[in-house]
Protein backbone atom coordinates (compact mmCIF):
# COMPACT_ATOMS: atom_id res chain seq x y z
CA UNK A 1 0.00 0.00 0.00
CA UNK A 2 2.82 2.22 1.17
CA UNK A 3 4.00 2.05 -2.74
CA UNK A 4 0.85 3.06 -4.42
CA UNK A 5 0.46 6.03 -1.45
CA UNK A 6 4.34 6.80 -2.95
CA UNK A 7 3.01 6.97 -6.50
CA UNK A 8 0.62 9.57 -5.55
CA UNK A 9 2.22 11.31 -3.17
CA UNK A 10 5.57 10.81 -3.95
CA UNK A 11 8.21 8.75 -1.84
CA UNK A 12 8.94 10.18 1.82
CA UNK A 13 7.76 10.24 4.96
CA UNK A 14 4.47 12.56 4.35
CA UNK A 15 3.55 9.12 2.49
CA UNK A 16 4.56 7.37 5.04
CA UNK A 17 3.05 9.39 7.35
CA UNK A 18 -0.30 8.84 5.03
CA UNK A 19 -0.20 4.63 5.33
CA UNK A 20 0.50 5.38 8.45
CA UNK A 21 -2.82 7.11 9.41
CA UNK A 22 -4.95 4.98 7.62
CA UNK A 23 -3.74 2.17 8.83
CA UNK A 24 -4.89 3.32 12.80
CA UNK A 25 -8.19 4.60 10.91
CA UNK A 26 -9.16 1.48 9.36
CA UNK A 27 -8.19 -0.43 12.53
CA UNK A 28 -10.48 1.64 14.85
CA UNK A 29 -13.18 1.64 12.09
CA UNK A 30 -12.91 -1.72 11.25
CA UNK A 31 -16.47 -2.10 12.90
CA UNK A 32 -17.76 -0.12 9.42
CA UNK A 33 -16.30 -1.92 6.95
CA UNK A 34 -18.78 -3.23 4.83
CA UNK A 35 -18.45 -4.83 1.04
CA UNK A 36 -16.50 -7.81 0.06
CA UNK A 37 -12.98 -6.61 -0.35
CA UNK A 38 -10.74 -5.72 2.34
CA UNK A 39 -7.96 -4.70 0.47
CA UNK A 40 -10.48 -2.64 -1.59
CA UNK A 41 -11.41 -0.63 1.49
CA UNK A 42 -8.07 -0.23 2.72
CA UNK A 43 -7.09 1.14 -0.09
CA UNK A 44 -9.93 3.68 -0.71
CA UNK A 45 -8.82 5.18 2.75
CA UNK A 46 -5.19 5.51 1.66
CA UNK A 47 -6.11 6.73 -1.95
CA UNK A 48 -8.11 9.87 -0.39
CA UNK A 49 -5.85 10.67 1.97
CA UNK A 50 -3.03 10.71 -0.09
CA UNK A 51 -5.54 12.77 -2.73
CA UNK A 52 -6.27 15.21 0.44
CA UNK A 53 -2.59 15.94 0.91
CA UNK A 54 -2.34 16.64 -2.38
CA UNK A 55 -4.60 19.27 -2.54
CA UNK A 56 -3.42 20.78 0.64
CA UNK A 57 -0.17 21.49 -1.39
CA UNK A 58 -1.66 22.88 -4.11
CA UNK A 59 -3.25 25.35 -1.75
CA UNK A 60 -0.60 26.14 -0.43
CA UNK A 61 1.18 26.64 -3.51
CA UNK A 62 3.83 23.65 -2.91
CA UNK A 63 2.54 21.74 -6.28
CA UNK A 64 1.31 23.79 -9.53
CA UNK A 65 -2.69 23.81 -10.31
CA UNK A 66 -3.61 20.82 -11.42
CA UNK A 67 -4.53 20.18 -15.55
CA UNK A 68 -8.18 20.66 -15.76
CA UNK A 69 -9.41 17.01 -16.38
CA UNK A 70 -11.68 16.61 -19.76
CA UNK A 71 -9.88 18.46 -21.86
CA UNK A 72 -9.85 16.72 -25.98
CA UNK A 73 -7.63 14.09 -25.97
CA UNK A 74 -4.55 14.16 -28.25
CA UNK A 75 -2.26 11.97 -29.80
CA UNK A 76 1.62 12.86 -30.15
CA UNK A 77 2.50 11.21 -33.50
CA UNK A 78 5.72 8.95 -32.70
CA UNK A 79 9.08 10.16 -34.12
CA UNK A 80 10.51 7.88 -36.99
CA UNK A 81 13.34 5.61 -36.20
CA UNK A 82 13.65 5.84 -32.42
CA UNK A 83 13.90 2.93 -29.79
CA UNK A 84 10.15 1.05 -29.25
CA UNK A 85 8.34 1.52 -26.30
CA UNK A 86 8.82 -2.03 -26.00
CA UNK A 87 12.18 -1.47 -24.97
CA UNK A 88 11.86 0.45 -22.06
CA UNK A 89 11.61 -1.75 -19.53
CA UNK A 90 15.02 -3.05 -20.12
CA UNK A 91 16.19 0.49 -19.53
CA UNK A 92 16.18 1.85 -16.06
CA UNK A 93 17.31 5.56 -17.42
CA UNK A 94 14.40 5.36 -19.66
CA UNK A 95 11.90 3.76 -16.43
CA UNK A 96 12.93 7.14 -14.65
CA UNK A 97 11.04 8.99 -17.57
CA UNK A 98 8.00 6.81 -17.39
CA UNK A 99 8.18 7.91 -13.45
CA UNK A 100 7.98 11.22 -14.04
CA UNK A 101 5.55 11.40 -16.92
CA UNK A 102 3.32 9.31 -14.10
CA UNK A 103 3.91 12.36 -11.54
CA UNK A 104 3.12 14.94 -13.36
CA UNK A 105 -0.44 13.39 -14.42
CA UNK A 106 -3.25 15.08 -12.02
CA UNK A 107 -3.39 13.25 -8.67
CA UNK A 108 -7.25 11.63 -9.55
CA UNK A 109 -5.80 10.46 -12.72
CA UNK A 110 -2.42 9.13 -11.24
CA UNK A 111 -4.24 7.37 -8.80
CA UNK A 112 -6.83 5.65 -10.74
CA UNK A 113 -3.64 4.99 -13.56
CA UNK A 114 -1.96 2.93 -10.55
CA UNK A 115 -5.13 1.33 -8.97
CA UNK A 116 -5.31 -0.18 -12.61
CA UNK A 117 -1.92 -1.09 -14.04
CA UNK A 118 -0.06 -1.60 -10.81
CA UNK A 119 -2.36 -2.98 -8.39
CA UNK A 120 -4.99 -4.35 -10.80
CA UNK A 121 -8.24 -3.31 -9.30
CA UNK A 122 -11.12 -3.61 -12.12
CA UNK A 123 -12.61 0.13 -13.21
CA UNK A 124 -15.93 -0.99 -11.33
CA UNK A 125 -13.54 -0.87 -8.16
CA UNK A 126 -11.55 1.82 -8.85
CA UNK A 127 -15.24 3.49 -9.08
CA UNK A 128 -16.24 2.36 -5.35
CA UNK A 129 -12.37 3.13 -3.75
CA UNK A 130 -11.94 6.88 -5.28
CA UNK A 131 -16.25 7.51 -5.18
CA UNK A 132 -16.60 8.65 -8.75
CA UNK A 133 -18.95 7.34 -11.51
CA UNK A 134 -17.38 4.55 -14.30
CA UNK A 135 -17.23 7.04 -16.84
CA UNK A 136 -15.22 8.77 -14.92
CA UNK A 137 -12.63 6.19 -14.10
CA UNK A 138 -12.79 4.98 -17.69
CA UNK A 139 -11.60 8.74 -18.57
CA UNK A 140 -9.09 8.88 -16.33
CA UNK A 141 -7.44 5.58 -17.10
CA UNK A 142 -6.91 6.46 -20.67
CA UNK A 143 -6.12 9.99 -20.41
CA UNK A 144 -3.26 9.25 -17.29
CA UNK A 145 -2.07 6.51 -20.32
CA UNK A 146 -2.40 8.54 -22.90
CA UNK A 147 -0.24 11.71 -21.12
CA UNK A 148 2.19 9.33 -20.30
CA UNK A 149 2.69 7.49 -23.92
CA UNK A 150 2.82 11.50 -24.92
CA UNK A 151 5.40 12.30 -22.74
CA UNK A 152 7.83 9.03 -23.74
CA UNK A 153 6.87 9.91 -27.34
CA UNK A 154 8.40 13.55 -26.79
CA UNK A 155 11.27 12.08 -25.56
CA UNK A 156 11.98 10.24 -28.33
CA UNK A 157 10.62 6.85 -28.49
CA UNK A 158 8.21 5.34 -30.84
CA UNK A 159 5.16 3.26 -30.47
CA UNK A 160 5.92 -0.52 -31.36
CA UNK A 161 4.23 -1.70 -34.90
CA UNK A 162 1.69 -3.70 -32.74
CA UNK B 1 -14.85 5.94 -40.38
CA UNK B 2 -14.39 6.93 -37.30
CA UNK B 3 -11.68 5.90 -34.41
CA UNK B 4 -12.10 4.44 -31.58
CA UNK B 5 -9.03 5.42 -29.84
CA UNK B 6 -11.34 6.92 -26.81
CA UNK B 7 -12.38 3.25 -26.19
CA UNK B 8 -9.04 2.01 -26.80
CA UNK B 9 -8.36 1.63 -22.85
CA UNK B 10 -11.27 0.58 -21.49
CA UNK B 11 -11.15 -2.08 -24.25
CA UNK B 12 -7.95 -3.23 -23.61
CA UNK B 13 -9.13 -4.33 -19.91
CA UNK B 14 -12.24 -5.53 -20.86
CA UNK B 15 -14.26 -2.70 -19.68
CA UNK B 16 -16.27 -2.08 -22.16
CA UNK B 17 -19.84 -2.88 -22.67
CA UNK B 18 -20.56 -6.54 -24.94
CA UNK B 19 -21.96 -4.08 -27.73
CA UNK B 20 -19.06 -1.18 -27.88
CA UNK B 21 -16.35 -4.28 -27.59
CA UNK B 22 -17.92 -5.91 -30.84
CA UNK B 23 -17.43 -2.67 -32.73
CA UNK B 24 -14.03 -1.23 -31.26
CA UNK B 25 -13.23 -5.31 -32.44
CA UNK B 26 -14.70 -4.84 -35.83
CA UNK B 27 -12.97 -1.27 -36.42
CA UNK B 28 -9.59 -2.47 -34.79
CA UNK B 29 -9.25 -5.36 -37.71
CA UNK B 30 -9.69 -3.06 -40.08
CA UNK B 31 -8.08 0.53 -39.03
CA UNK B 32 -4.41 0.12 -39.12
CA UNK B 33 -3.99 3.34 -36.91
CA UNK B 34 -6.14 2.02 -34.66
CA UNK B 35 -4.51 -1.07 -33.75
CA UNK B 36 -0.89 0.80 -33.48
CA UNK B 37 -2.53 3.17 -31.01
CA UNK B 38 -3.78 -0.25 -28.74
CA UNK B 39 -0.45 -1.76 -29.12
CA UNK B 40 1.28 1.89 -27.00
CA UNK B 41 -1.59 2.18 -24.84
CA UNK B 42 -0.75 -1.51 -23.68
CA UNK B 43 2.87 -1.24 -23.97
CA UNK B 44 2.43 2.31 -21.58
CA UNK B 45 0.00 0.05 -19.43
CA UNK B 46 2.80 -2.54 -18.89
CA UNK B 47 5.70 -0.01 -18.27
CA UNK B 48 3.68 1.38 -15.93
CA UNK B 49 2.91 -1.53 -14.45
CA UNK B 50 6.71 -2.66 -14.46
CA UNK B 51 7.63 0.55 -12.46
CA UNK B 52 9.59 -0.70 -8.42
CA UNK B 53 7.89 -0.32 -6.18
CA UNK B 54 8.97 2.20 -3.35
CA UNK B 55 9.98 0.94 -0.01
CA UNK B 56 9.21 2.54 3.39
CA UNK B 57 11.79 4.09 5.49
CA UNK B 58 10.32 2.52 8.74
CA UNK B 59 8.00 -0.26 9.60
CA UNK B 60 4.62 1.50 9.37
CA UNK B 61 2.06 0.50 11.81
CA UNK B 62 4.00 0.43 14.95
CA UNK B 63 1.27 1.74 16.91
CA UNK B 64 -0.99 -1.47 16.38
CA UNK B 65 1.88 -3.84 17.87
CA UNK B 66 2.22 -2.57 21.15
CA UNK B 67 -1.73 -3.69 21.72
CA UNK B 68 -0.03 -7.60 21.91
CA UNK B 69 2.18 -6.34 25.20
CA UNK B 70 -0.22 -7.91 27.42
CA UNK B 71 0.80 -11.03 26.00
CA UNK B 72 4.50 -10.55 27.44
CA UNK B 73 3.44 -11.43 30.88
CA UNK B 74 1.41 -14.73 29.84
CA UNK B 75 4.38 -16.10 27.67
CA UNK B 76 6.76 -16.23 30.47
CA UNK B 77 3.85 -16.85 33.17
CA UNK B 78 3.21 -20.03 30.96
CA UNK B 79 6.45 -20.79 30.48
CA UNK B 80 7.49 -21.07 33.98
CA UNK B 81 4.33 -22.64 35.00
CA UNK B 82 4.89 -25.12 32.52
CA UNK B 83 8.72 -25.94 34.22
CA UNK B 84 6.85 -25.85 37.81
CA UNK B 85 4.37 -28.42 36.66
CA UNK B 86 6.49 -30.22 35.24
CA UNK B 87 8.55 -30.86 38.26
CA UNK B 88 5.51 -31.59 40.31
CA UNK B 89 4.93 -34.28 37.16
CA UNK B 90 8.38 -35.63 37.74
CA UNK B 91 7.80 -35.63 41.70
CA UNK B 92 4.56 -37.31 41.56
CA UNK B 93 5.51 -39.46 39.01
CA UNK B 94 7.95 -40.60 41.11
CA UNK B 95 6.42 -40.87 44.80
CA UNK B 96 3.43 -42.78 42.57
CA UNK B 97 6.25 -45.28 41.08
CA UNK B 98 7.70 -45.73 44.64
CA UNK B 99 4.34 -46.34 45.98
CA UNK B 100 3.61 -49.03 43.74
CA UNK B 101 7.05 -50.83 43.84
CA UNK B 102 8.25 -50.24 47.05
CA UNK B 103 4.85 -51.66 48.52
CA UNK B 104 5.60 -55.30 48.20
CA UNK B 105 8.83 -54.69 49.88
CA UNK B 106 7.75 -52.33 53.06
CA UNK B 107 6.83 -55.14 54.73
CA UNK B 108 10.75 -56.49 55.19
CA UNK B 109 11.90 -52.72 55.29
CA UNK B 110 9.52 -51.85 57.78
CA UNK B 111 12.38 -52.33 60.74
CA UNK B 112 14.26 -49.72 58.57
CA UNK B 113 12.16 -46.90 59.71
CA UNK B 114 12.59 -43.03 58.19
CA UNK B 115 15.32 -43.81 55.77
CA UNK B 116 12.32 -45.47 53.63
CA UNK B 117 9.95 -42.50 53.64
CA UNK B 118 7.89 -43.60 50.66
CA UNK B 119 7.87 -47.05 52.05
CA UNK B 120 6.97 -46.47 55.78
CA UNK B 121 3.19 -45.06 55.62
CA UNK B 122 2.77 -48.37 53.52
CA UNK B 123 4.46 -50.64 56.11
CA UNK B 124 0.98 -51.62 57.30
CA UNK B 125 -0.19 -51.71 54.17
CA UNK B 126 2.37 -54.46 52.99
CA UNK B 127 -0.24 -57.13 55.06
CA UNK B 128 -2.00 -57.25 51.67
CA UNK B 129 -0.29 -59.07 48.96
CA UNK B 130 -2.43 -58.41 46.43
CA UNK B 131 -1.91 -54.57 46.41
CA UNK B 132 1.63 -54.53 45.82
CA UNK B 133 3.96 -56.16 43.90
CA UNK B 134 7.43 -57.04 45.49
CA UNK B 135 10.81 -55.60 44.42
CA UNK B 136 13.11 -57.66 42.98
CA UNK B 137 14.81 -59.81 44.37
CA UNK B 138 12.81 -59.22 47.67
CA UNK B 139 11.09 -62.31 49.51
CA UNK B 140 8.28 -59.96 50.13
CA UNK B 141 5.37 -62.45 49.64
CA UNK B 142 6.88 -64.48 52.77
CA UNK B 143 7.53 -61.68 54.84
CA UNK B 144 3.69 -60.17 54.04
CA UNK B 145 2.32 -63.89 54.47
CA UNK B 146 4.09 -63.93 57.92
CA UNK B 147 2.67 -60.65 58.95
CA UNK B 148 -0.99 -61.40 57.98
CA UNK B 149 -0.90 -64.68 60.29
CA UNK B 150 0.27 -62.56 62.59
CA UNK B 151 -2.50 -59.68 62.43
CA UNK B 152 -5.37 -62.78 62.99
CA UNK B 153 -3.31 -64.04 65.60
CA UNK B 154 -3.23 -61.59 67.78
CA UNK B 155 -7.23 -60.96 67.05
CA UNK B 156 -7.05 -64.40 68.20
CA UNK B 157 -4.95 -64.21 71.74
CA UNK B 158 -3.14 -61.25 73.13
CA UNK B 159 -0.08 -63.70 73.69
CA UNK B 160 0.13 -63.94 70.13
CA UNK B 161 0.56 -60.34 70.13
CA UNK B 162 2.88 -60.40 72.69
CA UNK B 163 5.60 -62.71 70.43
CA UNK B 164 4.87 -61.23 67.41
CA UNK B 165 5.61 -57.97 69.33
CA UNK B 166 8.99 -59.63 70.37
CA UNK B 167 9.66 -60.49 67.04
CA UNK B 168 9.15 -57.06 65.31
CA UNK B 169 10.05 -54.07 67.91
CA UNK B 170 9.52 -51.44 64.78
CA UNK B 171 5.89 -52.23 64.21
CA UNK B 172 4.63 -52.29 67.58
CA UNK B 173 5.86 -48.63 67.75
CA UNK B 174 3.45 -48.38 65.27
CA UNK B 175 0.83 -50.49 65.58
CA UNK B 176 0.56 -51.36 69.10
CA UNK B 177 -1.22 -54.20 69.75
CA UNK B 178 -5.24 -54.89 68.37
CA UNK B 179 -5.90 -51.56 67.63
CA UNK B 180 -2.52 -52.36 65.21
CA UNK B 181 -4.26 -55.61 63.93
CA UNK B 182 -7.25 -53.55 63.22
CA UNK B 183 -5.49 -50.76 61.09
CA UNK B 184 -4.61 -53.59 58.98
CA UNK B 185 -7.80 -54.11 57.56
CA UNK B 186 -8.07 -50.92 56.28
CA UNK B 187 -6.42 -49.53 52.49
CA UNK B 188 -3.93 -46.84 53.24
CA UNK B 189 -3.67 -43.86 50.42
CA UNK B 190 -1.25 -43.99 48.28
CA UNK B 191 1.09 -40.57 48.42
CA UNK B 192 0.70 -38.59 46.51
CA UNK B 193 0.71 -34.71 45.19
CA UNK B 194 -2.57 -33.73 43.79
CA UNK B 195 -4.61 -35.95 41.92
CA UNK B 196 -2.44 -37.79 39.54
CA UNK B 197 0.72 -37.36 37.67
CA UNK B 198 -1.11 -37.62 34.38
CA UNK B 199 -2.96 -34.06 35.59
CA UNK B 200 0.25 -32.52 36.35
CA UNK B 201 1.83 -33.88 32.81
CA UNK B 202 -1.56 -32.49 31.32
CA UNK B 203 -0.75 -28.94 32.48
CA UNK B 204 3.02 -29.20 31.44
CA UNK B 205 1.78 -29.80 28.15
CA UNK B 206 -0.97 -27.21 28.26
CA UNK B 207 1.11 -24.56 29.68
CA UNK B 208 4.53 -25.69 27.28
CA UNK B 209 1.66 -25.01 24.08
CA UNK B 210 0.25 -21.48 25.35
CA UNK B 211 3.52 -20.51 25.85
CA UNK B 212 4.88 -21.81 22.67
CA UNK B 213 1.71 -20.07 20.87
CA UNK B 214 1.75 -16.63 22.89
CA UNK B 215 6.19 -16.38 22.05
CA UNK B 216 5.00 -17.27 18.17
CA UNK B 217 2.20 -14.09 18.13
CA UNK B 218 4.78 -12.07 19.92
CA UNK B 219 7.57 -12.72 17.08
CA UNK B 220 5.27 -12.26 14.28
CA UNK B 221 4.48 -8.53 15.23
Amino acid sequence: MYAHVARILGAGPEAEDVVQDACVSAWRSIGSFEGTSFRAWLFRIATNRAIDVVRARRRRGELPLEPAEGQEETWAEPVAGGPELADIAADREAMRHVEAALAGLPAEQRAAVVLRDVEGFDYEEIARITATELGTVKSRIHRGRLAVRNALLAQGWRGSSG
Amino acid sequence: MEHVRADLSAYLDGALPADRRSEVAQHLEACGACRGSLAEIRETARLIAALPAAVPSRRLVPDLAPRLNWLRPLRSLSAVGAGMFLLVFMASATLDTGFRMGGGAAGTRASGGAAQPASAPNAEFAGRPSTGSPAPGVPAAPAATERSTAALQATATPKAVAADAAASPARDRTLPGPTGAQRTAVAPEPLRIGPSPWFWLALTVLSGLLAFVTHRRLRAH
